[in-house]
């Protein structure tokens, strides 16, 4: 039997994004429906069992699953309604401007659900091996990161008992101290570009606590086995190419890859979202909704942050969007936003004037300091924030009273 | 003696320079009073917060743990081998104690998450 | 006991001899050496059903080839394999490449193929829109197709299986000899069948099986090809298997719309010595890009989700299959040099095989009882929100996904196991779980779980693919965890 129901908005997804985004449509008087396929809430947070978590959201420092129970527990207090270990098969957009999904699960079944509003909060998947055509054999023993954090955090199992990470993001790096905690031998993290990818504490509290090599500007030239991985070759990068004379080998069983992040999208694509190729996510205006109305987007689904507690706090601002907008008191974004230097994306990109709006960015560059710039259509400067040290792996996040015209932000370092 | 730091209590990561005359600390490059307290516990006695996955009965998910603060750096494998070598099944609640003042060290071992959970 | 007959190779060639026999009152045995069928040549394959007109009408490929093409179809409905017959084009773009591509479609006529379509160019354009506008011309061979080649062969294995073929997994022959009418399979345990006829499919190591059974000598020489797989939402996706002219190895660099929904380019043709050899690299992923670039719009790099490489056991002397029965030994057939179209080929290269056991005096009676039949697989993500709905009340599981990327549901991987396939490529290749953008990045862990749960086996001593490939080292606190 097909279950049929109806609620104001629908939450997929129950990780940082979707508990602080359902606390606030609550909050607001929307009914609203949290969905997950994890039969659990929290998402990827229950996997990551180190501590580092919720210093801005709740002024403490809390483990990927306590911060997952506390965002849980303010969704709950608002009386949200859950559906765990259910998946979205569909998304279909009704002639009234409805949306229908097609809600998939062991225990109920099939559940037809009818919203007004939908937030994306899906999170984002990791490339693999596959994912970057890296060159060599074809060997079992070979992960992306999070496969093995879940392995490892969740099922207690050992992946392998000498392992060489590629990649610097934090993923990596976590799971080099993880297994170094579990007595496995991490040989070396191989990173590509010339500085980590990875947060710098991360580089501190999970490399150099276990004399770790982080091999910077080295690539992945080969991997070897027949049947196991017997190990791996990296070669420092020369004039953009790798240098095989000069050809690092090691012997290891288990290759982990951390090599980005990709937000997810699958499930709007048909609905003719449009996408931001810089960031992977969908565009989105000062409300967190996409071009198709009603189809909203937050957290590490729109662009991929360094921390949850920006996820959260993005995810309460796209709910409160929401519940305005099924009020009808919503602002209408008119103008745009874009980056000129040293910044590679900037979301929101359309904004309503006369809005207090939060801006992110993601810098190019790596410094002690710079100035960030926002510049109306004239090209006047309408504000600057100094920052201090900033770089690829650290989002930066702004305030702005927005203006009725164009924004154009511009980073630039500032030298000694 | 001088060392050089990065301070791991937030994402910002200070680069912090310690220098210990006589048992005086001296900390430079913070950006928050926690780094001078970071810095000065590190060059004395470096400490980390431990967290652990411990297995439990087959077909049960691991329970997931940490150390109610941090814990001397030398202590850490000792610990860590001992919750390897459990098998839990009994039902537990976020921030109920595992193990309580792990060898006088007045550090408990608490679970950070409701056990056990559905997977 | 004493076999009549022991098939080693349970890949296309030998699966389709299985397949055959099973329709017969014989006692007969498919011998592998990997822990799962399809795990060899067969698994790394373009999955194309081909067109008929690649090869000469005197070779024995082009008339088995062509005698197959129709086989599919009824062979599809009593297997339920993944099979589509969405056609293949062959496109020229120059005047030179439109001779070649006219003297493959009159090959064509000539092997039989009577409906191929000679194009102009606005035709070719209009079957496939996002084919390279400086097109000249080219011709459709609507009874091509694309097929999941490991299914093919598992259901081939399974329903041979039903039938009363025995399966022995894990046994790699390394000694055969043949006396008083009966030849000894020995592997290399030491384990040992008999059977009064061999047929060897051994695929790349037809050669040493041969070899170690005192028949023919022989070099089967490993063609490489690489091939790299792209996301079900390229904008490349033709709707035909979209062909070059062929050069002189190889049928060329295509893009095949596979059948699961993905789209694949490649493959390289080249000879290696190693018949383990499956490194892809570097210079050839950007020497296939080079190629299909110019053929078809919308490939990315940054659409690629898996790259992998396959083996053609290719002899090199002759580039025809070797079927016949060998002139050394006696109730010994080499089915061998079995290369590209061996998939294609296979329906009829199983009956061939057949035939030729029956020649050297192997008594076939076809079976009266009716044939076990494959139940039809729950595939979840085919079926609407009502026959969920229904099949839910009986089949929790069919509602509950485990391969978020390729919508695989629990059921499916249940039911991968309790049929045998208890690795991560074997349930992979039977249910496609894994094979999409995350490259099984969230699911695998959950799999592992299910495989252990419906095995027995400890998640621990799960293997990728059998033997060595184990893909765990133990549990926590299998290691001492020491200080610096």
């Amino acid at each position: 039997m097909i279950q049929r129901i109806q609620r104001d908005v629908a939450v997929i997804g129950a990780g940082a994004a979707g508990l602080f985004a359902a606390k606030e449509t609550m909050q607001g008087g929307c009914s609203t429906i949290v969905i997950d396929r994890e039969r659990r809430a929290g998402g990827i947070l229950n996997q990551c069992i180190h501590n580092g978590f919720g210093l801005h959201c709740f002024k403490k420092e809390l483990t990927g699953p306590e911060f997952a129970a506390e965002a849980e527990a303010l969704a709950v207090a608002a009386n949200a309604e859950f559906r765990y270990g259910t998946t979205v098969r569909s998304i279909d957009r009704n002639e009234d401007g409805t949306f229908t999904l097609e809600l998939l699960s062991r225990k109920e079944g099939v559940t037809i659900l009818t919203v007004k509003a939908v937030i994306m909060a899906v999170g984002c998947r990791e490339r693999s091996r596959g994912n970057l055509a890296i060159p060599g054999r074809r060997p079992a023993g070979v992960w992306t990161a999070g496969t093995a954090q879940k392995l490892l955090n969740v099922e207690g199992v050992i992946p392998g008992k000498s392992a060489v990470i590629v990649g610097s993001g934090d993923i990596g790096l976590i799971m080099a101290r993880r297994m170094s905690w579990c007595g496995v031998k991490v040989q070396a993290v191989i990173e590509i570009l010339p500085r980590p990818s990875g947060l710098i504490r991360n580089i501190a509290q999970c490399l150099e606590d276990f004399n770790i090599p982080l091999l910077l500007s080295h690539q992945v030239v080969n991997i070897h086995g027949t049947e196991h991985v017997a190990g791996l070759d990296a070669a420092p990068l020369v004039d953009g190419k790798p240098d095989m004379e000069q050809l690092k080998h090691f012997d290891c069983d288990t290759i982990l890859f951390s090599v980005g992040l990709v937000p997810s999208n699958e499930l709007i694509l048909p609905l003719g979202v449009e996408l931001d190729p810089a960031t992977g996510g969908a565009k989105v205006d000062s409300n967190g909704e996409t071009n198709i109305p009603g189809i909203f987007v937050a957290g590490n689904a729109l662009h991929v942050h360094d921390l949850v507690d920006f996820v959260a706090e993005e995810a309460e601002e796209t709910g409160r969007s929401v519940v305005r907008k099924l009020k009808g008191e919503a602002p209408v974004p008119e103008f745009a936003a874009m980056v000129k230097d040293n910044l590679r994306y900037v979301a929101p990109l359309k904004f309503a004037a006369g809005e207090k709006i939060h801006f992110r960015f993601r810098p190019t560059i790596t410094c002690e300091k710079a100035i960030l710039t926002a510049c109306d259509a004239a090209g006047n400067e309408l504000k600057r924030w100094t920052r201090m040290f900033v770089c690829p792996a650290e989002m930066i996040q702004i305030e702005l009273d927005a203006a009725a015209s164009d924004i154009t932000f511009n980073l630039e370092e500032v030298k000694k | 003696m001088k060392k050089s730091l990065i301070c791991i209590n937030c994402p910002r990561g200070c680069h912090l320079e310690v220098a210990v005359n006589n048992g005086e600390v001296q900390v430079s490059g913070n950006q928050c009073p926690r780094g001078i307290t970071y810095a000065a516990q590190e060059a004395t006695d470096p400490r980390r917060m431990v967290t652990a996955a411990v297995p439990a009965q087959p077909g049960m998910p691991c329970a997931a743990v940490r150390t109610s603060a941090p814990l001397p750096v030398a202590m850490i494998p000792e610990l860590l081998n001992a919750l390897y070598r459990m098998q839990l099944s009994a039902p537990a609640k976020r921030g109920d104690v595992l193990l309580a003042n792990w060898k006088d060290s007045g550090i408990d071992v608490i679970f950070s998450a409701d056990f056990p959970q559905e997977y | 006991m004493i076999y009549d007959v022991a098939i080693i190779g349970a890949g296309a060639s030998g699966g389709s001899v299985a397949y055959q026999l099973s329709h017969y009152d014989v006692k007969a045995i498919l011998l592998e050496k990997c822990c799962d069928a399809s795990f060899g040549v067969s698994k790394a394959n373009s999955g194309i059903v081909h067109g008929g007109f690649h090869h000469p009408t005197t070779s024995l490929k082009a008339k088995l080839e062509v005698e197959s093409i129709p086989k599919f179809d009824a062979l599809q409905a009593e297997l339920h394999f993944p099979f589509e017959r969405c056609g293949i084009i062959v496109c020229a773009y120059s005047g030179e490449e439109l001779e070649v591509c006219r003297k493959l479609y009159n090959q064509g006529i000539a092997n039989g193929i009577s409906n191929l379509k000679w194009c102009s160019r606005e035709e070719m354009l209009a079957l496939e829109p996002k084919l390279n506008a400086r097109i000249t011309g080219g011709f459709l061979a609507p009874d091509g197709g694309v097929i999941e080649p490991y299914s093919y062969v598992q259901k081939l294995v399974e329903s041979a299986s039903r039938n009363g073929i025995d399966c022995g997994f894990d046994f790699k022959v390394v000694k055969g000899s043949f006396a008083d009418g009966v030849w000894t399979l020995t592997d290399d345990t030491g384990k040992e069948v008999k059977a009064r006829y061999v047929v060897n499919a051994a695929g790349l190591y037809a050669d040493e099986v041969s070899r170690n059974c005192g028949a023919e000598e022989f070099t089967i020489s490993p063609r490489k090809g690489e091939e790299y797989l792209l996301d079900r939402n390229s904008p490349a996706k033709p709707e035909h298997v979209v062909f070059p002219v062929p050069t002189k190895h190889s049928k060329g660099v295509l893009v095949i719309p596979t059948v699961g929904g993905t789209t694949m380019i490649g493959p390289t043709a080249d000879v290696v010595e190693d018949k383990t050899d499956d490194f892809t690299t570097a210079d050839n992923f950007s020497r296939i890009l080079k190629l299909v670039d110019p053929m078809i719009s919308g490939i990315s790099a940054r659409d690629v989700i898996n790259s992998f490489s396959g083996l053609r056991p290719v002899i090199l002397e002759q580039e025809d299959f070797y079927i016949a029965p060998s002139e050394k030994v006696a109730n010994f057939i080499q089915a061998a040099g079995i290369q590209s179209p061996g998939l294609t080929a296979s329906p009829a290269v199983g009956e061939y095989i057949t035939s030729l056991l029956e020649k050297s005096g192997l008594a076939l009676t076809r079976k009266t009882a009716p044939r076990i039949t494959l139940e039809k697989p729950i595939e979840s993500r085919k079926l609407s929100a009502e026959e969920l709905a229904e099949i839910h009340d009986s089949n929790p599981g069919a509602t509950d996904w485990v391969c978020r990327c390729e919508k695989i549901s629990e059921a499916e991987i249940v039911e991968a196991v309790r049929h045998g396939h208890t690795t991560l490529d074997g349930v992979k290749f039977y249910t496609r779980s894994g094979m999409g953008r995350c490259q099984g990045g969230f699911c695998s862990a959950r799999i592992l779980r299910i495989i252990s749960r419906e095995s027995g086996i400890p998640m621990a001593e799960l293997t990728k693919r059998g033997g060595n490939s184990y893909l765990l080292a133990g549990k926590l606190g299998d290691l001492e965890v020491k200080g610096n």
